[in-house]
């Protein structure tokens, strides 16, 4: 997934004609999940559901506590198997049956193929943000230098040039989500999950990071499938998914915010 | 109401009964050794003739050794009750507790678990004792003089169960339990230079003095007490400096995602990774003094009757036994260390699997942060100790080099236990991230 340890992505969007390609319907979902079922004990959590994301997309999933929207995220992303149905991830030149993989497997792709955004960042608090960022790369076999090198890059990417020798209780609710989006996309993941992105921030904070959040995702021709709770969030997505019991109960499009960005992706 | 609180809090939380089997566990170690210790130190007292002094001196030598790690792994298990119940003292905070009725539920519940290791740890001693009982001391098992009475045992267990009270008390200090959660980090500790300085002053004035001839047996005695006392504090002091300028400069090296974790870990407070091995740090000090000592005895001929042709044996014995129940100790305080570590960064662990960290590179990371600091603290005192007695050690090593080595072979053999400590602890990072699953 990685061949060349050192080939650092850059934080640049892809190329127009790239772009274009994976987004065209003709080009299989970069994510395809079909009749998934997860139970907890008694309770049900998955109920039978299937679901398309295409690349380039950004997707809020919706519901009530419990309607089964975290272990949506979890079971597309590889960190837990379903029961039952499978997922299959169309990345460019491989397919793959995510839960098939091996536990080890899930967790290479995890750490190769996506990124990730916690409601807190959970970022390592020992660690520097610039240390906190490059740890990503240095897990793939990326040299200390060049993974530095790129998390600075990403750093002040996203408006924090100059906070990178700070550690993560010096760094404010939004400067510390910032830093864990670029920890997300620093190794050039083309699948960004984020649970709760925005959930202990306030709203002007909030509506800050999201900014920030899509644009460097679709805004680079990424595509982004969240978790939330917040509607305002949600309508910042191109696609909002509303679950109820394990079952989808609406997809509907969402905001201006994402479709413009998704044009611009496409440039 | 913490009492009533206390006991309805007593159930197992999310966590498992595991969380506070650790603490029970930890406490029923501390307190089989102690009394383990005490009663081989005591048992010293039944003689009466010019060499018992000798021994009782050294008995008590060995035992302020062992306190130190005793009072650590006390203070670890400690901790570790103290952290098991976090999330539902936070949630009694958000009802409305007040911090003192949540640090009183936190103090009861330690001391109960205290309470319940240190019944454990008699029995514990009572099942070592035969085995104890059979180690020579002066030409003879140590045999029935092993028993302790009732009274001495009674008062350990009190002991043990009041540390476990005053560490929680002082735990919670650092610790703010506010209603949105549990908070210890701090920014980390900036260790000062000048605590080198006053340490290299007090090691050249020891060895000046150490060199510069005895007038009498009682100047000997007080040259070396000092030398003695002089070396533990310059072990306190340089400790925690060496620990933070050994992090630093592998910080700069460090390659890999493991390593700079390990090292950030070290870095976040040398004192606290000082702390959990300075015990070993004044054995191996005192390993290299005394074995230095018996393998000059060993080197030059000796009494062959009467009760002078057992001291160099017996100093060997014991000072072995002292090296072997440090890092038993030193083994068990890391264990359970960083077990609370990981049972407090739960989140963090989980949230580090997702972004698809292996466990290898976890445990890993957990591992190198205790062993850095260990065979830096136990090889550095040793050489520290070695520089101290320098002309001494160096003779002792020519004459019989057997003793010398012997000694460093158990070092080696403890640096493996603690090693092996931190081995036990994989289950609960494995258990954590399971239950994130």
């Amino acid at each position: 997934m990685n061949e060349n340890r050192d080939s650092i992505p850059a934080p640049a969007s892809p190329s127009a004609s790239a772009a274009a390609y994976l987004q065209h319907p003709s080009h299989p979902p970069v994510l395809s999940a079909r009749n998934l079922t997860k139970s907890y004990g008694p309770t049900t959590a998955l109920a039978g559901l299937s679901l398309d994301i295409r690349t380039g997309e950004s997707v809020a999933i919706m519901g009530a506590s419990g309607s089964g929207k975290t272990t949506l995220l979890h079971v597309l992303a590889g960190i837990i198997r379903p029961d039952s149905g499978q997922v299959h991830l169309n990345l460019p030149g491989q397919s793959l049956l995510v839960e098939a993989l091996s536990e080890s497997a899930r967790s290479r792709l995890r750490r190769e193929a996506f990124g990730f955004v916690f409601q807190q960042g959970l970022l390592i608090p020992e660690l520097n943000a610039l240390e906190n960022v490059a740890v990503a790369l240095m897990l793939n076999g990326t040299s200390r230098p060049a993974a530095e090198q790129a998390a600075a890059g990403w750093l002040q990417a996203l408006g924090l040039g100059g906070m990178e020798q700070r550690r993560i209780g010096e760094l404010s609710g939004g400067q510390a989500q910032r830093v864990a989006i670029a920890r997300a996309q620093v190794t050039g993941a083309g699948v960004i999950f984020a649970d709760e992105p925005t959930g202990a921030l306030d709203s002007a904070t909030s509506a800050e990071v999201m900014q920030v959040l899509l644009e460097s995702t679709i805004g680079a021709g990424k595509t982004l499938i969240l978790v939330t709770h917040d509607d305002g969030v949600a309508a910042s997505c191109g696609r909002v998914l509303t679950m109820r019991d394990g079952r989808l109960t609406g997809d509907s499009a969402g905001g201006v915010i994402a479709a413009g960005l998704a044009q611009g992706g496409n440039r | 109401m913490p009492w009533k609180l206390a006991w309805l809090l007593s159930r197992p939380g999310k966590s498992g009964g595991g969380t506070a089997l650790l603490p029970v566990v930890a406490f029923g170690l501390v307190t089989a050794l102690l009394l383990t210790v005490l009663a081989g130190a005591l048992s010293f007292l039944r003689w009466r003739d010019e060499l018992a002094f000798l021994y009782q001196l050294l008995a008590v030598l060995a035992v302020i050794l062992l306190v130190f790690p005793l009072l650590t792994l006390g203070g670890s298990a400690a901790r570790l009750s103290a952290r098991r119940s976090d999330d539902r003292l936070a949630t009694l905070r958000l009802l409305g507790a007040t911090p003192a009725t949540v640090a009183g539920i936190t103090i009861i519940e330690s001391t109960a678990l205290a309470a319940a290791g240190a019944v454990a740890g008699v029995a514990g001693h009572l099942v070592l004792g035969p085995a104890v009982q059979l180690i020579p001391f002066r030409g003879e098992p140590i045999g029935g003089a092993y028993w302790l009475s009732p009274l001495t045992v009674v008062a350990v267990v009190a002991g043990v169960v009041l540390l476990a009270a005053i560490s929680a008390a002082v735990g919670l200090r650092k610790v703010v339990i506010s209603p949105l959660g549990v908070r210890t980090r701090q920014a980390p500790a900036k260790m000062h230079w000048l605590r080198a300085l006053i340490a290299a002053a007090v090691v050249l004035a020891g060895f000046v003095v150490m060199n510069a001839g005895y007038a009498s047996t009682a100047v000997a005695v007080a040259f070396v007490l000092g030398a003695f006392a002089a070396g533990l504090a310059v072990l306190n002091l340089i400790g925690p400096w060496a620990v933070a300028v050994m992090g630093r400069r592998q910080l700069r090296k460090a390659g890999t995602a493991e390593k700079l974790l390990a090292v950030r870990s070290i870095l976040e407070s040398p004192k606290a990774a000082w702390r959990q091995v300075s015990g070993l740090a004044m054995t191996s000090f005192v390993a290299v003094f005394g074995g230095t000592g018996v393998a000059m005895t060993d080197g030059a001929p000796g009494p062959v009757s009467g009760p002078e042709q057992f001291l160099s044996g017996d100093i060997r014995t014991g000072i072995l036994i002292t090296i072997v129940i440090s890092f038993v100790m030193v083994a068990c305080s890391a264990g359970v260390n960083q077990a609370a570590a990981v049972l407090d960064r739960a989140d963090l662990y989980i949230s580090l699997d997702h972004l698809g960290m292996p466990l290898k590179t976890m445990n890993a990371a957990r591992t190198r942060a205790v062993m850095l600091p260990l065979v830096l603290v136990s090889l550095g005192s040793a050489a520290v100790s070695f520089l101290l007695i320098f002309p001494l050690a160096g003779m002792a090593l020519v004459l019989a080099p057997l003793s010398i080595l012997t000694i460093a072979g158990c070092l080696g053999a403890g640096i493996l236990m603690v090693w092996a400590g931190l081995r036990t602890t994989r289950p609960v990072l494995s258990k954590v991230l399971a239950a994130g699953h």
